[in-house]
């Protein structure tokens, strides 16, 4: 029978299409989903940026300095960096030009934040790394001290590092003067006046953020001492000299056994409060002015479930596609029903049983289903490999992505096996399933009527 | 019930359009004994096919009994009279009824395939070693005359006298007991229609198939042992 299966599959051109539709199907969306997850892969990392696999946020009354912290982050195994952040928002102004503050194209880049760093902590962070080496506009010329400046000018003043698309926007050259106005980070004592400091810096190299919008208006500079951002903006107001805490883990510990671990010292040191690990502490959630110690994901959690569920609803989309391809093998094996009549008359008196006849339309469809899948699968899995795609795609003249407006570098696509071959045994299931209307009718088939047929 | 090789007892077979009823089968009883060759006569509409229909068990009768070998039949389960049919019923059709995908030895290798099931698989060489016995009996494949090889011919590459050899191999490559044939000499010319009507009633024989053959020719039916006439839905001897 399985013979017969197949010269009834291959009988009429208009089958093999509907091959060819599953086929199509299952391609587009084994393609469309090897690219959401390669941009799901990219923009994880993109997402991630400067932010380290967990991110401490002291409490609001915090006074203690870091390091205090410092002393009992650097000793927990699990953890192999840790860098503080002393953040703060200010208005950029470029000395002896035209402010731009009012220009309305670019009052969007004149808010930044102000991130102070301890250059030799930070470095030890793979995201803040990555930035300075990728940079080709002004690259660090020293790593280990990017602030510094490359003019033999004693009296320079205190370097920051600032994104290259900032600086291109301002056509900022190495060593521009920038002038930075700051509110202290917190609001000064009733019936105190609110006093903003402003301080002219210096640009001493730039960096490539790797995430986006975020990273554009982000400044680093030097965090304490004379060249720092609390000597030179925030003055001396008793507050915090940092603002959070980013903590890399070792390799191999996951988010949850390193958060457990830096919980577990900072309770016993004391620097969490008593109890904050019970599950509805009160004093936990950053907004009730508490401590907070989150993941990465979970800081950019909102992100990252916008893109996963715009991955479900592409699929969703592409899935419906299979199901539109697999109708063709439903109407091209009603049509081989009704064509084949006589057939199946035919058998029936040679002592083919109704479970047979439907089971022959059945074979035939689930060949027709299983040689789309294959096809539609293999050829997904050719296409995504390497540049194929994009290649593919700029031959037709389609540039998804262009260099510089993206932070993705051409196609990313992501070949998931387990996810192809569910999408592949799906896109076969769908196929069988709609051969079954035809099946039941060859079954239910009268063997006189049927040989009777003309 | 003695054991007959098919014999069927007060047949009656109505068909209905609407309110219309017109009965073809009004009773018709038939004894059939191995080996035996009995044509079928009777005037268009008669009730020729439908009766052969019934004896196939293609459809149940209205009223009435068919026994195989002694068995009741008629009121078996679809399924099971597949079987029956498969294991002991051979059909000729006037139209040859090949199926049109298949080469001459697909199509005689067909019956077995249905018997067999999955165990056709352990017996493919076999088996198509026993249906090339079959297309050279009919004459259609010959290993010592390579032109004369007709087995891998698809129905639309044969001529209808050729067509019918091959449906008359498929019809007896399972040994059935019964062979029924309706008009299989009908639609070909007279010297075909012979040679394919001496190779069906001398394979028969060989195969001691009781042979029931339904022909408006009245020289095909005096090459058989009986002729019955259906008649007003009734079956009786020739005068």
């Amino acid at each position: 029978m399985s013979r017969l299966a197949l010269a009834y599959l291959f009988r009429r051109p208009v089958q093999v299409l509907a091959i060819l539709g599953v086929a199509i199907g299952l391609l587009c969306l084994l393609v469309v989903s090897s690219v959401m997850n390669g941009l799901i892969a990219d923009d994880r990392a993109q997402v991630r940026g400067p932010l380290a696999d967990l991110l401490l946020v002291p409490a609001l009354k915090e006074t203690r300095p870091f390091s205090q912290w410092a002393k009992t982050l650097d000793a927990i195994p699990e953890v192999r960096a840790v860098a503080p952040h002393l953040v703060a928002y200010a208005i950029l102004g470029l000395p002896g030009g035209d402010s731009l503050y009012s220009r309305t194209l670019s009052a969007d880049l004149n808010g930044v934040q102000l991130v102070g760093v301890d250059p030799e902590r930070e470095m030890q962070l793979g995201g803040f790394q990555k930035s300075v080496a990728a940079s080709n506009l002004h690259p660090v010329a020293n790593v280990a001290a990017p602030f510094a400046s490359t003019s033999d000018d004693p009296f320079a003043r205190p370097g920051v590092l600032m994104p290259e698309q900032l600086s291109e926007a301002f056509g900022l050259p190495r060593d521009a003067l920038l002038e930075f106005g700051a509110l202290p980070p917190r609001l000064p004592p009733e019936g105190q006046p609110l006093e903003p400091h402003n301080a002219r810096f210096r640009l001493a190299a730039t960096y490539r953020p790797s995430d986006y919008a975020v990273g554009m208006d982000r400044i680093y500079m030097q965090r304490m001492g004379e060249n720092g951002l609390s000597w030179n903006l925030l003055g001396d107001d008793n507050s915090c000299d940092f603002s959070e805490i980013l903590l890399d883990l070792q390799p191999g510990v996951s988010l949850e056994e390193g958060r457990k671990a830096v919980t577990s010292a900072l309770l016993t040191a004391g620097l969490f409060p008593s109890g904050w690990d019970r599950p509805g502490f009160a004093g936990k959630t950053e907004g009730l002015g508490g401590p907070s110690l989150a993941t990465w994901e979970e800081r950019q959690a909102t992100y990252l479930a916008a893109i996963e569920n715009e991955r479900r609803l592409t699929n969703l989309i592409m899935v419906f596609i299979l199901i539109v391809a697999a109708f063709g093998l439903f109407a091209t094996l009603s049509s081989l029903v009704r064509e084949k009549v006589r057939d199946l008359g035919v058998l029936a008196a040679l002592g083919c049983g109704p479970w047979r006849r439907g089971g022959l339309l059945l074979l035939t469809g689930s060949c027709g289903a299983a040689l789309g899948a294959f096809l539609g699968w293999g050829t997904a899995a050719w296409l995504v490999q390497g540049t194929r795609l994009e290649s593919l795609l700029l031959f037709f003249g389609i540039e998804v992505f262009r260099p510089g407006l993206y932070v993705h570098d051409g196609l990313p696509t992501l070949w998931d096996p387990a996810q192809a071959a569910q999408f592949a045994l799906l896109a076969f299931l769908f196929g069988t399933l709609f051969t079954v209307p035809p099946a039941l009718r060859a079954l239910r088939l009268s063997p006189v009527r049927a040989l009777r047929y003309e | 019930m003695s054991e007959f090789a098919l014999s069927a007892r007060d047949l009656v077979r109505t068909f209905r359009s609407g309110k219309a009823q017109l009965p073809v089968l009004r009773g018709a009883n038939l004894e059939l004994n191995a080996g035996e060759t009995v044509a079928l006569q009777g005037i268009s509409g008669s009730g020729k096919s439908t009766l052969l229909q019934l004896l196939g068990l293609l459809e149940p009768p209205d009223q009435g009994e068919i026994f195989l070998e002694g068995r009741r039949v008629d009121h078996r389960s679809a399924a099971q009279q597949a079987k029956l049919r498969a294991d002991n019923i051979g059909f000729v059709f006037q139209q040859f009824q090949l199926l049109p995908e298949l080469s001459a030895l697909e199509n005689v290798l067909v019956p077995r395939r249905i018997v067999l099931g999955w165990s056709w698989w352990g017996q493919a060489k076999a088996e198509r070693k026993r249906a090339l016995e079959g297309l050279a009996a009919v004459g259609l494949y010959d290993p010592d005359r390579p032109g004369a090889d007709r087995s891998h011919h698809r129905p639309d590459q044969l001529s209808g006298g050729e067509q019918q050899r091959v449906a008359l191999a498929r019809a007896l490559i399972s040994k059935p007991a019964i062979l029924l044939a309706d008009e299989p000499t009908g639609n070909l010319d007279r010297s075909t229609g012979q040679e394919v009507l001496k190779l069906l009633l001398g394979l028969a024989a060989q195969h001691r198939a009781a042979v029931l053959l339904a022909t408006h020719d009245a020289e095909v039916a005096a090459a058989c042992h009986r002729i019955l006439v259906l008649q007003d839905g009734v079956l009786k001897p020739a005068p």
